[in-house]
């Protein structure tokens, strides 16, 4: 009766701990200039060795940086930037975290800490972009650079932040479950290519950005730009301070995630050659 | 009274946002010097002036619906030194309302009606302004489109069309010193698109239908016979990281008599190092190749830099072109194509070699100037060209 009964008490033990979700706190490493915190309705300073839990609001001044470790993770918050942390949640398989930038810009190197699966996410007003051991910066209008691995860019999931109640633990303990088949694979952050799919970082949808790459987010219509169209445009070179309305608003049927005209140097040298110009622009704004 | 004023005031908030209205003007000089044959003696200028009145309009406050507009008037004086002819040239550029909606977090609608210039996928085929309606769903798995426009408003003189036969459409009324607006060729056109953006290995593929109908103008003009359709496909993605491709297959029919074809590749890579680029790219147009006929697009656009400035019909051009930015500022490019002939049954015959290199220095954010200059070396030497223009751009 007493094995019995140490029997049932040891699987309950364990069923909760297999099951279990907590949250984690994050660690300030460094701070540079004026980087506060907001408790109630003041602000405190943010010092190093400080924690940050989950629900926290910070705020960094000019000329100003923090940086912050969660799990594995290294964030590093530029100047004038305002940032929530959604998400800090663990549970036996995965860390989650999840940050809200108002404004600003925001960096990080996302790794795997004890060998557990890891989700990253930073949303904005404009975009989201879901990582998987990666290092990128995303800022508040939507402009994502990826120096290594793959970040999935979606569409906006909210244009505020929002505190991750219970509810969404029990969402990260579902999450989990459903990834468990693939836990042994994802513990160890796959090897992305400019073929990966964006679902292979969990959101499927979203544009692939590699290392490498950029992409910008239109702050109206949410599109976000190809990466093949952001290279293009950042080697064009072409001023566009002296450029005709009908030419910059001139429509195209092409794909967002199609590059824009795709024109050789040969034909786009000979269209400034006939066309001009000693240009001057003057402009009345009422 | 106070119903009076109460509405007053309302419609004074109603119309708050169309106070906001933008007006810009650009005055404009091109002077450039060609010479034909690559010879000096063969020097002539081409020289124009150009005044450009843009006016923005907010339809809503957060500017995701507004109205622009564009006026130009032109003056341009060509030809050899001796014997200078000149021409005026006004044009309503752009008069288009703009809006932007998202409908959920995943898709938004994008649309746009009035004149404004728009480009098939190809940018060869159609490239021009027409007085149409414009319209777009983008979602993250499927995009759309549809264009109906009308050219039979346009000026001639800006927007050149080409017929079924590949003959530029001529307008019944035409020359004259103060002839500034010439009716175009009436079309009606249209072009339907559908994207599988990030497909498979994050490749996007693009199917797009382009047709051009002739119909009755205002004014008596010879036009066309047939109905022109292009169906094309074109796919394009990521090969690594910094290198990337797109190609596409047009077919082309008029009256669905014969085919024609036009296929374009183009694989550009990205290196890490002063915003470069290096590009390969090749174009084949047909000629009367076997059951093929010569392609021609619907709008004229040279293929070439030669003076005949041959349109893309059978033609055969491979190239290669790069871009940098050597120092803060400066940007560079330089490019080259190899053209052959194939027009004629079984021709594949070497036509000549052009170049181009442009430099452009953005002295202040108002303030550029640049150095272009194009080459066409011609296996006949009579269509061999040379232009050089020397740019200055200043923004108040």
């Amino acid at each position: 009766m007493l094995r019995k009964f140490r029997a049932f008490t040891l699987s309950l033990i364990f069923a909760s701990i297999s099951t279990s979700v907590w949250a984690f706190d994050a660690t300030v490493v460094a701070v540079s200039g004026k980087v506060e915190k907001k408790e109630g309705n003041s602000w405190i300073a943010l010092n190093k060795g400080d924690k940050i839990t989950q629900g926290t609001v910070i705020s960094t001044g000019f000329e100003s940086n923090l940086v912050f470790t969660a799990k594995g993770s290294t964030v590093t918050v530029g100047p004038l930037t305002r940032l929530t942390v959604e998400q800090l949640v663990s549970t036996p398989k995965k860390d989650s975290s999840q940050l809200y930038i108002d404004s600003g810009k925001v960096s990080a190197e996302v790794n795997s800490a004890g060998g557990k699966q890891t989700g990253f996410k930073v949303k904005s007003p404009v975009a989201t972009a879901s990582v998987r051991g990666t290092e990128f910066s995303v800022n508040s209008a939507g402009k994502l650079v990826v120096k290594k691995g793959l970040v999935s860019f979606t569409p906006a999931e909210s244009d505020k932040p929002v505190i991750a109640d219970d509810k969404d633990e029990e969402v990260a303990e579902t999450n989990s479950n459903a990834d468990e088949t693939r836990a042994d694979a994802s513990v160890r952050v796959p090897k992305t290519t400019a073929l990966t799919s964006a679902a292979e970082v969990g959101d499927d949808g979203g544009i692939p950005v590699a290392a490498g790459q950029q992409s910008q987010a239109n702050g109206l219509t949410g599109v976000r730009s190809s990466p093949q169209k952001e290279k293009a445009a950042a080697s064009s070179g072409t001023p566009n301070n002296t450029k005709a309305a009908s030419a910059l608003e001139a429509v195209s049927t092409v794909s967002a995630a199609a590059p824009a005209r795709t024109q050789s140097t040969v034909e786009s040298v000979s269209d400034r050659t006939t066309r001009g110009s000693l240009s001057i622009t003057i402009k009345f704004e009422e | 009274m106070k119903k009076i004023l109460t509405a007053a005031i309302l419609t004074a908030l109603s119309f708050s946002s169309l106070f906001a209205i933008e007006i810009s003007g650009i005055i404009s000089d091109s002077s450039g010097f060609k010479f034909d044959e690559n010879s000096f003696s063969n020097t002539s200028l081409s020289q124009s002036e150009t005044l450009v009145g843009d006016m923005k309009v907010p339809i809503l406050k957060n500017g995701s619906i507004y109205f622009i507009g564009e006026i130009t008037l032109t003056h341009a004086a060509s030809g050899p030194f001796s014997k200078l002819s000149n021409s005026f040239t006004a044009d309503i550029a752009l008069a288009k309302i703009n809006g932007s909606r998202k409908i959920n977090s995943a898709a938004n609608i994008n649309f746009a009606a009035g004149r404004f210039s728009l480009s098939d996928i190809t940018s060869t085929i159609y490239s021009q302004n027409a007085d149409g309606i414009f319209g777009q769903f983008a979602s993250k798995k499927f995009e759309s489109s549809l264009y109906f426009g009308y050219t039979g408003l346009l000026n001639s003189k800006i927007a050149s069309i080409l017929k079924s036969n590949g003959d530029l459409f001529i307008p019944s009324r035409s020359g004259g010193f103060l002839d500034v607006y010439n009716l175009a060729a009436p079309y009606a056109v249209s072009v339907t698109t559908f994207s599988l953006p990030y497909l498979f290995a994050n490749q996007t593929i693009t199917a797009e239908i382009f047709g051009a109908y002739p119909l009755p103008g205002i004014i008596d003009s010879a036009k066309d016979k047939d109905i022109r359709l292009y169906g094309t496909l074109a796919l394009n993605g990521p090969v690594m990281n910094n290198l990337f491709y797109s190609a596409s297959a047009t077919v082309e029919t008029a009256g669905f008599d014969d085919i024609a074809l036009l296929a374009k590749a183009n694989l550009s890579l990205f290196p890490d190092l002063l915003s470069s680029s290096v590009a390969a790219s090749v174009t084949y147009a047909s000629g009367n190749n076997g059951a093929l006929i010569p392609f021609t697009s619907f709008s004229k656009t040279s293929s070439t830099l030669c003076k005949q400035q041959l349109s893309y019909s059978g033609i055969f051009k491979a190239g290669l072109s790069g871009s940098a930015v050597p120092a803060e500022k400066l940007f560079c490019s330089i490019g080259t194509d190899i053209v052959f002939d194939c027009y004629m049954p079984g021709a594949f015959e070497y036509y000549g070699t052009q170049a181009a290199f442009a430099v452009n220095y953005q002295l202040f954010s108002d303030v550029s100037f640049g150095l272009n200059a194009t080459s066409f070396f011609a296996n006949d030497p009579q269509y061999s060209k040379t232009e050089v223009s020397v740019t200055a751009a200043i923004a108040l």
